[in-house]
């Protein structure tokens, strides 16, 4: 069958999580997801390699999908809701229930009393965006899955865990994948929604994994912002099915694909692009609550509460990722209009604020969790601007972004586990207790932040591309140099370390110094050869848009026309200086060493750490790191951020009201 | 410039990267030279002989190398390589986005090889590079984007060839530009991660307080390029004829002599707040005209 990789996968992780979930087996476990994330990159390769097709499956096990998905969507939603009831909260009630209500309207009462919709729309679109996010999903995921076997193993060993969960743990994960997989190949919107709640709910039952009260009050906060996303989905698919008499992304957002005229071409009945500013603003603003765009950024920063692997999963390949997805989808129907705009405002604010946030953080997940929340925050200011650069910028950050992102989780995961704290400040000569674990923290964080890597020329287009947009434009300049601050911050805290004659690589499992391994050669190799990654996976999408790439790759850089960025000789020179590393351990003596000058001859055995003072009494030294929280903490942020993210909402509602 | 030459006459990037590295040394260390005569007389000092900093570089070379770490002395190759490659792309015409990023690498590691040793001093001092790098980073960014509105490109040797001097069309910027040069130079009143000249009691040598002998050698060779590379930046404000460009560089030069001998020091709060409401409110009011 043509549409085999589809099937893999999207099934192979349900039917894997079901598994694990069944047999509760470590050894079984261990073997299926590892069969699992070799199935999905086989699928996302074998997608990668076939140009744009359409797809639409008619049934699986004798029943018809459309049924199957609209079944499995009010059962989850119904599910919501007892949740919702059993804890007492009656935000998430109301919200999954009127959800509840607006499925059952949009599927019992509209469906029969709609006309035949447009020229029978596929409900899959395999086009080179959804390839993009396949890879993404797959390839990063699965690894991340990877490395959650060990971790989770520790991670219940430090819990004293008596009865093992991880059962549980892999059924929500895994589901999470085969989800995030159906959403980005759905064109059916409501399928796309189904799989939409389908994250919303894998993400619930992962943050509130542990029970911990914590735990469960991070769970329901991100429950409750996520549903009112899910709810302005609903709302929009409303709206769109009795006005417009849409139901599929490709027909409401004109997404050019080879032999498909979108709707600027095929008007459908009774519609104006004007009325289609109304269900766009709604998909907006579900797509900011996903991706935890300021005001609702408090939902991922709680969700750090879960075992890393889950962050790792959330922040890098799915969840926040699915939301710039649909906006992505969604901007060349806004491209010059006032929502345009409007999104990319937002998306920049959230851009400088989230990075202003990091600036104040000294717990290492948070300053994560706000770095990811400021890329995403920058994706959507892209896309809201929507030329052929600003869309390049985009899709670089988002695939950069999210080898880089799963990286330092599963980095900071690891230093958790090694030292027992996440705290930056408690991060001091970690290079010494754990050489191979940092070095790869500080590839991934140099990666974050400086060139030659992705997310940098992601951000160095970002600006070229928004030259021309002047209310952008403050956001991404001060956005872009306040991030440079906290990663060089974090950065010199775990690279302090004393002499020592010899360092010794730590014993790491297997599954956890592979994926750390795999991931950090994907990043170095991914941004020496950005011109292909480039030529192969965003270039046919900006093209398909708009007739040109936006960017050339001339000679294995990138040139914009206005600009050029060449990574080359600076590779070269990072190269010069790693050669200079063993002829520096070989050559400095044991003879040479000095302890650090302190305002006294040094005391004890640690150098550096404290002096004999004027009378000679033994001082200890001790230096932290800035952090201003007078400034840059998350209250001094909010009181401003807040009514600015409010306002700019509200704003939103002038422009798309009809 | 240099830069237009190459446009002009095809001269190899190769022979142009040579010349940059072989000349740039030589005329960083006879400005720092300078820099020091011109600060002592203003003092009221003799001042040593212009010649001096050539002087030191070779006492510094020749001295024993200590180190407190093995990693310390790699943060220094990295400041020096990329401060080099900065200088050579500026030369060769290149992106200047992507110059100022290049730049942004080679300050975050020296910033990194001050926290690289446990000495509170040397990590004190990176603490505050980091904040003058807050402050002057997003000056830059915006200055090579009122250059880009101004000339329609970010390529230097495309900024150099395009008609009137830049200075017509950003002279707030260039003001600007005065303002985060004095903060980059870390000359009083913005001398807080270290003293270039200056002995500060409190943070010892600051975050070059662990580098002696030849690795200090290193860092104030690259210091030199550093100069010039920050000169011939302030150069393509009047980079359609050599004269113009020397001119706006002394004119540089000359300010921040002046405003490192008569200030004192302040805090790093204090330097933020005034970056960030002078300098950028400069750039960003001459780049709001460029869209009028």
């Amino acid at each position: 069958m043509d549409a085999w990789p589809i099937a893999l996968a999207i099934l192979l992780p349900v039917a894997t999580a079901l598994l694990a979930y069944i047999f509760r087996i470590r050894a079984a476990r261990v073997l299926a997801v590892v069969v699992m994330a070799a199935g999905l990159m086989v699928s996302a390769l074998a997608l990668a390699g076939r140009g744009s097709f359409t797809y639409t499956p008619e049934s699986v096990l004798g029943l018809p999908i459309d049924t199957l998905i609209t079944i499995l969507d009010l059962a989850l939603l119904g599910y919501l809701v007892w949740i919702g009831l059993s804890m007492r909260r009656l935000s998430v009630v109301l919200l999954a229930g009127l959800q509840l209500a607006g499925l059952g309207y949009l599927e019992f009462w509209l469906r029969g009393s709609t006309p035949a919709v447009l020229p029978a729309e596929p409900a899959m679109v395999i086009d080179r965006l959804a390839v993009t996010m396949n890879l993404i999903i797959s390839g990063v995921g699965s690894l991340v899955v990877l490395f959650a076997l060990p971790y989770m193993d520790e991670f219940e060993r430090r819990q004293k865990a008596m009865k093992t969960r991880q059962p549980r743990f892999f059924l929500f994960l895994l589901l999470f994948l085969g989800a995030m997989n159906g959403l980005v190949f759905s064109n059916n919107l409501l399928w796309l929604y189904f799989f939409w709640e389908a994250t919303t709910f894998s993400s619930f039952m992962l943050i509130t994994h542990t029970g911990a009260r914590e735990a469960l009050a991070n769970g329901l906060r991100a429950l409750w912002m996520n549903l009112l996303g899910g709810l302005a989905f609903v709302l929009a698919l409303i709206f769109l099915a009795r006005n417009a008499h849409i139901v599929s992304l490709r027909a409401l957002a004109g997404w050019p694909l080879a032999g498909w005229p979108g709707w600027r071409g095929l008007p459908p009945i009774g519609s104006s692009p004007d009325l289609l500013l109304l269900p766009m603003g709604l998909l907006c603003f579900a797509a900011f609550t996903k991706a935890a765009q300021f005001p609702f950024q408090t939902w991922l920063t709680g969700a750090m509460v879960a075992p890393t692997p889950v962050s790792a999963l959330l922040h890098s390949s799915t969840m926040v990722k699915a939301a710039v997805y649909l906006i992505i989808r969604l901007a060349p129907a806004f491209r010059g209009t006032t929502l345009g705009i409007l999104v990319a405002v937002i998306g920049g604010f959230t851009f400088m604020a989230a990075s202003t946030t990091a600036i104040g953080q000294a717990n290492g997940k948070r300053v994560l969790a706000y770095s990811t929340i400021a890329n995403l925050g920058l994706i959507i200011a892209m896309a809201g601007i929507n030329t052929p650069q600003a869309l390049s910028a985009a899709l670089l950050i988002i695939i950069f972004h999210a080898i880089s992102k799963a990286l330092l989780f599963i980095c900071v995961g690891t230093i958790e586990h090694g030292i027992r704290t996440r705290d930056i400040e408690e991060m001091e000569g970690l290079f010494y207790k754990m050489p191979m674990t940092t070095i790869i923290t500080v590839v991934a964080m140099t990666s974050m932040m400086l060139p030659p890597f992705g997310v940098l020329i992601g951000k160095w287009l970002a600006i070229e591309a928004s030259v021309r947009f002047p209310l952008l434009l403050p956001f991404v300049v001060l956005g872009s140099a306040l991030t440079v601050v906290f990663w060089s911050k974090w950065l010199g805290r775990i690279l302090t370390v004393s002499y020592h004659r010899k360092f010794r690589l730590e014993k790491l499992p297997l599954l956890i110094s592979a994926s750390m391994l795999v991931l950090a050669a994907a990043v170095v190799v991914a941004s020496f050869g950005i011109a292909s990654v480039f030529d192969f996976l965003a270039a046919p999408v900006v093209r398909g848009q708009f007739g040109i790439a936006g960017v050339v790759t001339p000679r294995a850089d990138l040139a914009t026309g206005m600009g050029e960025f060449i990574p080359w000789p600076i590779f070269l020179l990072i190269v010069l200086v790693l050669l200079a590393i063993p002829i520096s351990f070989s050559r400095v003596k044991p003879a040479d060493i000095r302890p650090p000058y302190l305002c006294g001859e040094n005391a004890g055995e640690k150098p550096g750490t404290s002096f004999y003072s004027a009378r000679d009494e033994i001082n200890l030294t001790r230096t932290g790191n800035y952090y201003v929280t007078g400034v840059f903490g998350e209250a001094s942020i909010n009181r401003w951020a807040y009514p600015i993210a409010v306002g700019l909402l509200l704003l939103m509602i002038g422009v798309i009201k009809p | 410039m240099i830069g237009r030459t190459i446009a002009t006459y095809g001269i190899s990037p190769l022979w142009v990267t040579l010349a940059t590295v072989v000349a740039a040394p030589a005329i960083g260390g006879l400005l720092t030279g300078i820099d020091r005569k011109l600060t002592a007389r203003l003092q009221n000092r003799v001042g040593p002989p212009i010649w001096q900093p050539f002087h030191d570089l070779v006492k510094l070379w020749s001295k024993e190398r200590i180190t407190v770490n093995q990693v310390q002395l790699l943060y220094v190759y990295a400041h020096l390589f990329l401060m080099i490659a900065s200088l050579v792309g500026l030369m060769l015409g290149q992106d200047l986005l992507m110059i100022f990023f290049i730049f942004a690498f080679s300050s975050v590691s020296l910033i990194l090889g001050g926290f690289s040793v446990r000495s509170p001093y040397s990590r004190i001092g990176s603490q505050r590079e980091i904040m003058q790098l807050m402050a002057y980073e997003p000056v830059l960014v915006l200055m090579a984007i009122g250059i880009y509105l101004a000339t329609g490109s970010f390529f230097v040797h495309e900024i150099i060839t395009s008609g009137n001097p830049l200075l017509y069309s950003l002279p707030l910027v260039f003001a600007a530009y005065a303002v985060i040069l004095v903060v980059k130079l870390r000359k009083s009143p913005f001398d807080l991660s270290t003293a270039v000249h200056h002995v500060h009691q409190e943070v010892v040598k600051g975050l070059l307080t662990e580098y002696s002998g030849p690795y200090l050698g290193l860092i104030e060779l690259a210091n030199w390029y550093e100069l010039v590379f920050l000169l011939a930046l302030g150069g393509l404000f009047w980079a359609t004829s050599l004269w113009g460009a020397l001119l706006a560089a002394a004119v540089l030069f000359l300010f921040q002599v002046v405003v490192d001998t008569v200030s004192a020091r302040v805090t790093w709060a204090w330097m933020l707040k005034f970056v960030w409401t002078v300098g950028l409110g400069l750039a960003a009011i001459n780049i709001v005209w460029l869209y009028m």
